[in-house]
């Protein structure tokens, strides 16, 4: 009879533990969700900012000559005021401006637009860890 | 508690992991509109020299507002002088008029002769882009020299070649009195140096340029059967192409000076042939009994485009031209309306063309094999597109109503983008015309 109860009490017992971790494991996934879903929240509103001021700076030379999928890949790095305190041209940019001279224009006019938007304006400072270095792809519409 | 505090610090380290990555953004729009730029007198040191700086200064101007691509910024704003500028700039001046370019130079002459040093600094980069020597041509070519300085900015800023030292022969019209005179004329791109090849007694058509720039081929009608002639324009001597059976005409040159590609009537019918300059030898390119018309060359000399109404209605083919009559001909536009006057961009990657649907004229543009249509200026009559010798801007005629409803007829540049379109001053009404290849130097 005790070997009975103590056996039920230990299986109400694993039962109860399964319970809990099922309900941890939950609300760590809630919380999880809820903390990535912030996040793209973020940031997209980041980039939206980032994106409009480069755009209303970014003056393109018109008719693109053999360069199908270009892309002009700059990394910039900001200072806590938006501030672009260096700026990396992409290897694979490097070696297709060697090897077609005629998008040279294109790298030109990717640089004066990054150099026209610093100082970035409406970034949160707290979230400077986001955006203290980013990746910026120019792909002209008529490229694609 | 505990539990809790694990969730969070593996919070902590996936938002962690999250950041670490750098945020990557996409720009893909952009705008394609006039680039600030500063155009500073250049230096000099004699009076002489200083009447060519300002001639020159004007038409770099002038050059670079034409192009449409570039929008002037006025001296007044100019926070220092030639001198300095040509020397340093003080970029952080200059982006506070948002100068975006600064040309500088200066100029000085020897024995009736021009040397120019010029610089282009990109203020923003805050870097000399380029810098030239130029030397060797006779003070009576500052005009030239001054196109040449422009190509150059141009092809820096664009990454393609200029066209400022380009010549555009066309129709002009006199409608003065009641009936129409039509003359050969010829002038530079921006329309100076404009000058009459004909004297308007006899109906002229089609004026196309040779390669080299130095004779014009086009249809007369100063015999009773419509024919094509050659105008050398350093002699001013014409000859016929041929006494052919039929009428020729929509003459064109091929890319490389050897041939001439053009259309002959017989009995109703109109087909391609090309003739060979040095050796006369006539070669047919097609064989039905439709109209086969305005046939135009690839740059790389093989490949012909044309238009024909085999199918009903005029529509554009393509052909090799090294096959003769045998080669295979392939449709390329499919689509509802009239496609006509085809010609090849010199850079091979398009073919423009004039459109007509439901009482409207279109200029559009064509990939060779038949996709990526697109239309890039319309009007009431919209016709006869021409390269420019780079291969990115248009120049092609728009017969529009006035206000009282009279026509006239004008010469228009486009670029390919579409957005670009700009109407060409001529002293009469413009029709047809023709873009010249650049100077070779």
């Amino acid at each position: 009879m005790l070997k009975n109860l103590a056996k039920e009490d230990l299986e109400k017992k694993i039962k109860k533990n399964n319970i809990d971790s099922k309900l941890e494991k939950l609300s760590e996934n809630t919380l999880l969700e809820k903390a990535l879903e912030i996040k793209k929240v973020e940031l997209s509103l980041i980039e939206k900012i980032i994106l409009e001021q480069i755009d209303s700076n970014w003056t393109r030379p018109p008719g693109i000559k053999i360069a199908k999928n270009l892309i002009i890949k700059l990394i910039i790095t900001l200072d806590t005021n938006g501030k672009v305190i260096k700026l990396a041209i992409h290897k694979k940019t490097q070696t297709d401006i060697i090897n077609n001279n005629t998008l040279q224009p294109y790298l030109d006019s990717a640089v004066r637009a990054i150099k026209k938007s610093s100082p970035f304006e409406g970034l949160r400072k707290d979230r400077y860890s986001i955006w203290k270095e980013i990746i910026i792809n120019f792909k002209p519409i008529e490229a694609r | 508690m505990y539990k809790i505090k694990i969730i969070f610090i593996k919070l902590f380290f996936i938002i962690g992991t999250l950041s670490a990555a750098p945020l990557e953004i996409d720009v893909t729009k952009g705008k394609i509109e006039p680039l600030p730029i500063a155009v500073t007198k250049f230096n000099y040191n004699s009076s002489q020299e200083k009447i060519i700086s300002n001639k020159i200064y004007d038409v770099i101007s002038n050059d670079l507002i034409l192009s449409g691509l570039f929008k002037k910024i006025s001296n007044r704003a100019f926070l220092q002088s030639e001198k300095e500028v040509f020397t340093q700039p003080l970029f952080s001046d200059w982006s506070l008029i948002d100068a975006n370019l600064i040309i500088s130079g200066t100029i000085k002459i020897n024995n009736e002769k021009l040397l120019v040093k010029i610089k282009l600094w990109d203020v923003y980069r805050e870097k000399l882009i380029l810098s030239k020597k130029i030397g060797g041509l006779n003070i009576n070519n500052w005009r030239t020299l001054a196109h040449i300085i422009s190509n150059l900015v141009y092809q820096r800023v664009t990454g393609e070649k200029g066209y400022f030292d380009t010549k555009i022969v066309y129709i002009s019209e006199d409608t003065s009195d009641d009936t129409i005179i039509k003359k050969l004329a010829i002038m530079d791109y921006d329309g100076n140096a404009h000058q009459f090849l004909t004297d308007g007694n006899n109906l002229v058509l089609t004026p196309r340029f040779s390669p080299d720039g130095k004779s014009i081929a086009y249809l007369s009608f100063s015999t009773r059967k419509p024919t094509v002639y050659l105008l050398d324009l350093l002699s001013n001597k014409k000859k016929n192409l041929g006494n052919f059976s039929g009428m020729s005409f929509a003459p064109r040159f091929s890319p490389d000076g050897k041939k001439i590609i053009f259309s002959l009537t017989n009995k109703g019918s109109s087909n391609i042939f090309t003739l060979e300059i040095l050796t006369k030898k006539l070669s047919q390119l097609t064989n039905n009994k439709h109209i086969n018309t305005s046939p135009s060359f690839s740059p790389n000399n093989d490949w012909i485009v044309f238009s024909s109404d085999r199918a009903g209605k005029q529509n554009l083919y393509i052909k090799n031209a090294g096959k003769g009559v045998k080669g295979k001909e392939k449709r390329i536009t499919f689509d509802r309306g009239n496609y006509a006057t085809p010609v090849w961009s010199p850079r091979g990657d398009y073919i423009a063309f004039t459109k007509s649907y439901r009482k409207s004229f279109y200029i559009g543009l064509i990939n060779k094999d038949g996709t990526g249509e697109r239309i890039i200026s319309k009007g009431y009559l919209a016709e006869g597109p021409t390269w420019s010798p780079n291969g990115r801007t248009l120049a092609f005629y728009k017969v529009e109503k006035d206000k009282n409803n009279n026509l006239f007829s004008s010469l228009y540049t486009i670029d390919i983008t579409g957005n670009l379109e700009k109407k060409l001053i001529t002293p009469l009404q413009g029709s047809d015309p023709d873009w010249g290849p650049s100077i070779k130097y």
